[in-house]
């Protein structure tokens, strides 16, 4: 058979018929324009691409956690430390110029904007499919667009938030790629907020298989141990994107609605329990593992790393940076940790569940966030999840299967959680004056991790939500986000507010990416570098 | 797979038996001698590669050189890159001592800025096995899933170690345009044409054999004491009370026996490698039908680490003429190499892709070095390659028209399986698993005619076409921490019925099924080409060829899918012309030719244009194309962006030179000069970040190399002398110049690199350093600002190196950065002389470089071990040869190495030295034993001895400057390549 084929090969050849069949091999390593964007197939794989390039934007050199945890104001109010890296140590000094290849890649925001292209493709290109594949319905680019709009808001907010002023773009261009200058921030933020109320009524606040929003859609793609956008995700991203521009009062009316909404009775009909509950402090774990129980329902967004999907990895996790021996067996040192002394100056109180010293025996009270706190470097353990058993009860050394010689970790990027909204509303209503609801959201938020109710007479409230805050959040990726908007509520610092005038609380702009397009102009708090 | 092989050939050989008895004449044209002019078994140890080059002119009007196996009587090198090594026009580089690894040829120098190991691929000439272009090597498409590309995944061998040098009959480096031109837009890059030896009927067994020993380099050691020695001078002067109290662990203790007890682990490292060669070859047959069939293997065992190459041959030739107008000729060569690979720490934490804590060396001490390497004894790492060249060719005649046409497939395959113990990587254990090959299918077509009109015009007509399809694939698969270091399962045993549960371990078998990671690509393009030439030849006086084709590749964009391109090449016989009656010119001739070759493009994903690919990936997870278990499309976003409208790439190259011949050739000189222009050629750049892209891929960049190849070759005495002494000298001079960038650019910075049009593409970026200040009275300051001179963003201080500010402005960054030194060579070459008397002969070989600079990495991070200690990263990764004295410390400053603008940075040429060296190659000696051994019926009887790697001559102050890849980096990973003391013999019946 394959002699013949050979054969007819010769004899084609020699007549040359067959060219334009010779020359023309279908890839398989890829999609032409013309085999894309034709069935519903195509609309999947685009959406989850564009799920799988966010989770990439966050996660590329853990920098969700490198932006949030580990960056200061000049050295002060970030909880993590670098071990001996260079790198990271410049970054928790705020020195965001050093030439260390870990923060040119930072300085870089193209992850992010792939995000953006990626929605901005999916947008123009999608509602072809609708003609091309009856499977495919407008409700289905109705929700799918949704998501592709949110994605890109997302993207917007952390390019604002991280890098102040940024070009604005939304279309694809494709191959007519132009330059666009910096655009302000407070336009931006204003699309960001118009995006995301706009999509709010397309998606649901839940997805059954049996649905029982009509709007819901039939494909499958989001019905795995990951759970798409709902309203309570949209909701709470926009709380934080109202929160930063200092609008609290926007920011309560989301948050709040999040609070009311989290265990609404279609979330717990039918199928899997859904509700986003509050976490107890065992719980929080859990959580963060995304793949069994019903923990990780809690999660208002986020990305998950999952094991059973091959996605867990060496890299791109909180864990990559933060854990160690003898939790993992590969690493003698963490590449960051938070120092004892700050540990405990944050975790004073006796009887927090998330940690304090015991005055009697002078010990922890367990590692649910630092572990073999006896050493000069204790480990940060609240995120930890590796390998282990189905389902875990807490990770540990003991656990089955955990015995940290495989280092794929698996924890999920959590980008809010119900304990984020409660905080938020605290904040939202201390700054617009209502103290009584917020001492009772605080309080809540204490009672929940074995605290007494605030006392006044330790600090103001608006100082005990933060450091609340901070201790829920420690390794969540809020902490600078936390402290910027602390500072502008405090409004007491001239040298912070300069920065502010700056850009000294934003990123400064790679190199490589202000070579390429010469409209951007560095802020001038970085531009002498 | 060598059963089949031999089988077929046993089939063969009683076909052609029983069908020779029914006819009666002789086969004397048969086609694989066509051009065969030079025998390698002639009896001379090394016929003149000038010698042949004249010979082969006088008796053809086109204008070639010849390169011929070093020694045909001796030693063969085992790789085809070492055989080339000093030929005319090729600069070999041989970055590593450890038999087997892949080596590289530049011929007239490299046509693109190569930052890669993928780059260095498309730079690579092609090999044409008697007519047919090979698949010299993997396709690269495999490093679209690793993170580094120090190897590529598989067995990654050197497959032109894979072709027998018994077997050769001729290397050719083609330079003239029409020929070259004549094997396609593959020869972009040069032609490397290779003739194997030809069948006989002649019936005659020829045997040679060998046996040598590698020895192994003197080394000075070094343990804990000498490195805390070395690293005292700079925390007296520098380190403050907190810096003090933090050096790294090993060194902590004096009494630690580990680092400070003796160091002698190059007891276990550094071996005698013995080598081994054995070829038998048989020629015969009848006069319509004879063949030639040899097997031969070769072990050849590396000096460091246990590695070696074992080499297995077999090969067969037959050529019949079953009518008077019909030649039909067959040949398959095949081989298997098997390679034992060394045990870097560097080269296995990137196959198991995950670091572990670098913090502490390995022990410099045998007896803890010997745990170590006793854990190997778990593991395995088996790797594997078979290749298999085969033609079928039938030649027809017909009065003054002839039809060839040729099927010839070339396949090689590669295995790769690993098994590294939990005990070598925290009690994790690991496997993998590699099977990839590449495929050719060849199938050309061409008709001639020749016309001889009043024995004054010859011409010939020719007319071809050709088909070639390419197919690549791979399977590779790993998986850790499996149950127990005693299941060594393969990974790609039946991927659909894994015996696993998901999660917990406990009852399971072999390797969780989510911890085993599949991964498989595959690629396949096709070449339509079709040309026509037509040679004309005046009275031996003049000849022109004029040489058409049109190329199309499926790999090109449909818009720009074919390629026109001409050749043209003359030649003038001087000689016939002017000098007739001069009897001191016995040679001389002018020959010149022009001509355009497409490049023609490797990856597939450039004929699509805009695409969508599979790749979530991020740093650290190369392979990540799913997510929450779906697979994704999207954007090449990592990968970098095509456009549409990407044009062929070409070669514009004009050549020219002149030989000649003196005194009865007994001085032969030939030169020539070249420019090469490679245009619209493809550069991936950093671009379109606001879409989200790393990079794009865009045509227009160009690319000039020139250069000047001469060659010189003398018989110093009289042919009656009885002592013969012939000294060759071969001298390349190459430069290459950027001549422009894509998007009309002036420059451009790629990673640590600068493009910048007029400049090398070869040369280093680097800050100039002029010394140290001392005191902090000695930084200047800014008048204008006050402000001390600043590298960066960080003030300069006391301890700081001097780097130039090329700019004045008081801060040292990129603008400072000078563009200086080559990493190849500009003029390169080898010296040669064979010595003959009586039945003695004596070869000497030089092989040398010059204004060639290498970047001593590895002394920069000797230094740099404050951040070396701190960087948890592949490139701080400590190997055993950690504890062996290499360089020259006195060369460098004592530097603050704590100091935060990093004094020993790589990127400075305080490094940067130059490599020029001169080697004695290889002294080999030589004797006929043929006459007196008369009452035997030997044909030939010949005893050799020879010496390779003799000495070096060299300032560099690191070791062989050969043993420095691409980059022009040193990073001390090379191992070195031995001297070797070989005994040989070879003998026809």
């Amino acid at each position: 058979m394959r002699l013949l084929n050979i054969l007819f090969i010769v004899f084609f050849s020699l007549s040359g018929i067959s060219c334009k069949k010779l020359l023309d091999v279908d890839p398989t390593r890829l999609l032409g324009e013309e085999s894309m964007w034709n069935t519903q197939t195509d609309a999947k794989a685009a959406m989850l691409g564009l799920l799988g390039l966010s989770k990439a934007a966050f996660c590329d050199n853990e920098r969700y956690w490198l932006y949030g945890d580990l960056r200061t104001i000049d050295g002060k109010g970030g909880d993590f430390r670098s071990t001996q890296r260079l790198d990271l140590k410049a970054i928790s000094q705020n020195k965001l110029t050093a030439s260390y290849p870990l923060i040119e890649s930072l300085r870089n925001w193209r992850r992010f904007y792939a995000v953006v292209n990626a929605a901005n493709v999916f947008l123009e290109n999608a509602p072809k499919i609708i003609e091309r594949d009856p499977h495919y319905l407008p409700v289905d680019f109705r929700i799918e667009a949704a998501h592709a709009r949110f994605l890109r808001a997302l993207a917007y907010f952390n390019l604002v938030r991280i890098w102040g002023d940024v070009p604005l773009i939304l279309s694809s261009n494709d191959g007519q790629f132009g330059n666009k200058p910096r655009e302000s921030k407070e336009k931006i933020l204003a699309f960001i907020e118009e995006e995301i109320k706009a999509i709010i009524p397309d998606v649901p606040v839940v997805y059954k298989d049996n649905n029982i929003e009509p709007e819901v859609p039939r494909a499958s793609w989001h019905m795995g141990e990951w759970q798409a956008l709902k309203k309570h995700g949209a909701y709470a991203i926009l709380a934080q994107v109202y929160a930063w521009q200092g609008k609290y009062a926007d920011a309560a009316i989301c948050a709040k609605w999040v609070l009311d909404n989290r265990t609404l009775q279609a979330l717990t009909t039918g199928g899997p329990s859904q509700p986003m509950n509050f976490l107890s402090a065992d719980q929080v774990r859990q959580m963060f593992r995304g793949e069994f129980g019903s923990n990780q329902y809690s999660i208002l967004f986020g990305f998950p790393h999952n094991f059973v999907n091959g996605e867990a990895s060496n890299s791109g996790c909180l864990e990559t940076l933060t854990l160690a021996a003898p939790y993992i067996l590969r690493k003698s040192l963490p590449d960051i940790y938070v120092p004892k002394d700050t540990i405990l100056s944050v975790f004073k109180e006796i009887g927090d569940q998330r940690f304090y010293i015991d005055p009697v025996t002078a010990l922890p009270n367990g590692d649910r966030y630092f572990g073999v706190f006896d050493r000069p470097i204790p480990v940060f353990t609240k995120v930890f999840i590796i390998k282990d058993s189905n389902p875990p009860p807490l990770n540990s050394l003991t656990g089955v299967g955990s015995d940290g010689s495989i280092t794929l970790f698996g924890s999920s990027i959590v980008l809010s959680r119900p304990e984020d909204m409660r905080l938020l509303l605290a904040e939202a209503y201390t700054v617009l004056g209502d103290t009584d609801a917020a001492f009772t959201l605080l309080n809540d938020a204490r009672a929940a991790r074995g605290l007494p109710a605030f006392n006044l007479a330790n600090g103001s409230l608006i100082d005990a939500i933060f450091t609340e805050r901070r201790k829920e959040f420690m390794g969540e990726g809020h902490r600078w986000y936390d402290m910027v908007r602390y500072k502008k509520i405090k409004n007491n610092d001239p040298a912070f507010n300069a920065m502010i005038q700056d850009g000294g609380i934003y990123w400064p702009i790679a190199k490589e990416v202000i070579s390429q397009n010469p409209l951007l102009v560095q802020y001038p708090h970085w531009s002498n570098n | 797979m060598m059963r089949i092989i031999l089988s077929f050939l046993w089939l063969y050989l009683i076909a052609f038996q029983s069908f020779s008895k029914s006819y009666g004449y002789a086969v004397n044209d048969s086609f694989f001698s066509a051009k065969g002019l030079i025998h390698s078994d002639s009896t001379s140890t090394r016929d003149s590669l000038i010698a042949a080059a004249v010979a082969k002119r006088s008796a053809d009007y086109k204008w070639n050189l010849y390169v011929k196996p070093a020694q045909g009587n001796s030693f063969q090198w085992i790789s085809l890159q070492q055989t080339l090594k000093g030929a005319s026009g090729v600069h070999v580089m041989e970055p590593s001592g450890e038999p087997g690894t892949i080596q590289s040829m530049l011929v007239r120098g490299a046509s693109i800025p190569v930052f890669s190991a993928k780059d260095l691929l498309l730079t690579q000439p092609l090999i044409v096995l008697n007519g047919v272009p090979l698949i010299s090597q993997d396709h690269p498409f495999a490093y679209d899933i690793q993170q580094y590309d120090f190897n590529r995944i598989g067995p990654s061998s050197n497959l032109l170690a894979g072709i027998d040098p018994e077997d050769i009959a001729s290397i050719e480096v083609v330079k003239d345009m029409v020929e070259a031109a004549r094997y396609g837009v593959r020869a972009a890059n040069g032609v490397i044409k290779i003739t194997t030896k030809e069948p006989s009927i002649n019936k005659r067994i020829s045997v040679s054999t060998y046996t040598g020993l590698a020895t192994s380099p003197g080394v000075t050691t070094m343990n804990g004491a000498s490195e805390n020695a070395f690293r005292k001078v700079f925390y007296d002067r520098y380190a403050t009370a907190q810096q003090r109290l933090n050096i790294p662990g090993y060194l902590r203790d004096s009494l630690y026996s580990i680092y400070y007890g003796p160091s002698n682990w190059t007891d276990l490292y550094y071996k005698n490698g013995p080598e081994f060669g054995l070829n038998a070859t048989l020629t015969g047959g009848f006069p319509n039908a004879n063949f030639r069939a040899s097997v031969g293997t070769v072990r050849n065992n590396g000096i460091a680490d246990n590695t070696g190459l074992s080499r297995y041959n077999a090969s067969f030739a037959l050529v019949t003429k079953p009518t008077k107008w019909m030649t039909i000729g067959t040949s398959i060569n095949a081989s298997q190499l098997v390679r034992n690979r060394n045990r870097n720490f560097r080269d296995r934490y990137a196959e198991v892709r995950y670091l572990p804590d670098l913090t502490n060396p390995i022990s410099p001490n045998k007896d803890y070095y010997s745990n170590f390497l006793d854990q190997y004894d778990k593991s395995f790492d088996k790797n594997k390659s078979n290749i298999l060249n085969g033609a079928v060719d039938m030649r027809l005649a017909f009065g003054k028209f002839g039809f060839l046409t040729r099927l010839a497939a070339n396949y090689s395959d590669g295995y790769r399986d690993v098994f590294y113990p939990g005990t070598l990587m925290e009690t994790n254990n690991y496997v993998s698993n590699y099977f990839g090959f590449n495929q050719r299918i060849l199938i050309e077509n061409v008709a001639d005619y020749k016309l001889d009109w009043k024995d004054k015009h010859h011409l010939k007509l020719e007319a071809g076409q050709s088909v070639q399809l390419d197919s690549y694939r791979y399977n590779y698969s790993y998986a850790y921490d499996g149950s127990s270091d005693f299941i060594k399962v393969n990974a790609l045993n039946d991927p659909l019925n894994p015996s696993v549960n998901i999660f917990g371990n406990a009852n399971t078998v072999g390797f969780l099924n989510t911890l085993i990671v599949r991964l498989i690509d595959q690629t396949k393009n096709n070449l339509l080409s079709y040309h026509t030439k037509a040679d004309y030849q005046y009275k031996k006086k003049y000849s022109v060829s004029l040489l058409l084709r049109a190329d199309g590749s499926s790999n090109a964009q449909v818009t720009n899918q074919w390629l026109f391109a001409p050749a043209i090449s003359g030649s003038w016989n001087l000689k016939e012309e002017f000098l007739k009656e001069a009897e001191a010119f016995s040679e001389l001739r002018l020959n010149a030719s022009a001509g355009r070759l497409g490049n023609v493009l490797q990856d597939d994903r450039f004929a699509a244009g805009p695409q969508y690919v599979v790749d979530v990936t991020y740093t650290g997870e190369p392979r990540l194309g799913n997510y929450n278990g779906a697979a994704t499309l999207e954007r090449p976003y990592s990968r970098g962006w095509v456009g549409y409208g990407i044009p062929w790439a070409y070669t514009d190259q004009i050549t020219g030179g002149l030989s000649a011949g003196l005194f009865n050739n007994r001085l032969l000189a030939a030169v020539d000069l070249y420019s090469r222009i490679n245009k619209n050629q493809m550069l991936e750049v950093p671009a379109y970040a606001e879409y989200g892209y790393a990079t794009a891929f865009k045509p227009g960049m160009e690319v000039q190399n020139s250069g000047v190849e001469l060659q010189l070759r003398a018989d110093v005495l009289a042919k009656t002398s009885r002592l013969k002494w012939s000294p060759a000298l071969n001298l390349n001079y190459n430069r290459n110049k950027l001549k422009a960038l894509p998007d009309g650019l002036d420059k451009i910075i790629i990673g640590n690199r600068l493009l910048k049009v007029g400049e090398s593409i070869d040369q280093f970026w680097l800050y100039e350093n002029e010394g140290i200040f001392n005191a902090n009275s000695e930084i200047p300051v800014n008048p204008s600002t006050n402000e001390p001179l600043r590298f960066q963003n960080e003030a300069l201080q006391a301890g700081d190196p001097r780097w130039r500010d090329a700019n004045g402005d008081y801060i040292i960054d990129d603008n400072d950065k000078v563009l200086t030194g080559h990493s190849m060579p500009v003029v390169f070459g080898s010296f040669s002389n064979n010595l003959g008397y009586k039945k003695w002969t004596l070869a000497v070989d030089m092989y040398y470089n010059m204004g060639r600079k290498i970047l001593n990495q590895e002394m920069a991070s000797r230094f740099d071990f404050i951040n070396m200690q701190s960087a948890n990263n592949i490139n701080a990764v400590k190997e055993i040869t950690y504890w062996e004295k290499r360089g020259d410390y006195n060369r460098y400053p004592i530097y603050n190495p704590w100091s935060p603008v990093s004094p020993y940075r790589a990127d400075q040429d305080l490094f940067l030295e130059d490599a020029s060296f001169l080697k004695m190659r290889s002294i080999t000696i030589s004797y006929d034993l043929k006459s007196s051994l008369k009452k035997a019926k030997f044909n030939k009887m010949i005893i050799w001895g020879s010496v390779r790697n003799v000495f070096t001559i060299s300032q560099y102050s690191g070791r062989d400057p050969e043993l420095v890849d691409y980059t022009g980096f040193d990073t001390g990973y090379g191992q070195a390549i031995p001297r070797t003391y070989t005994l040989g013999i070879k003998m026809d019946l």
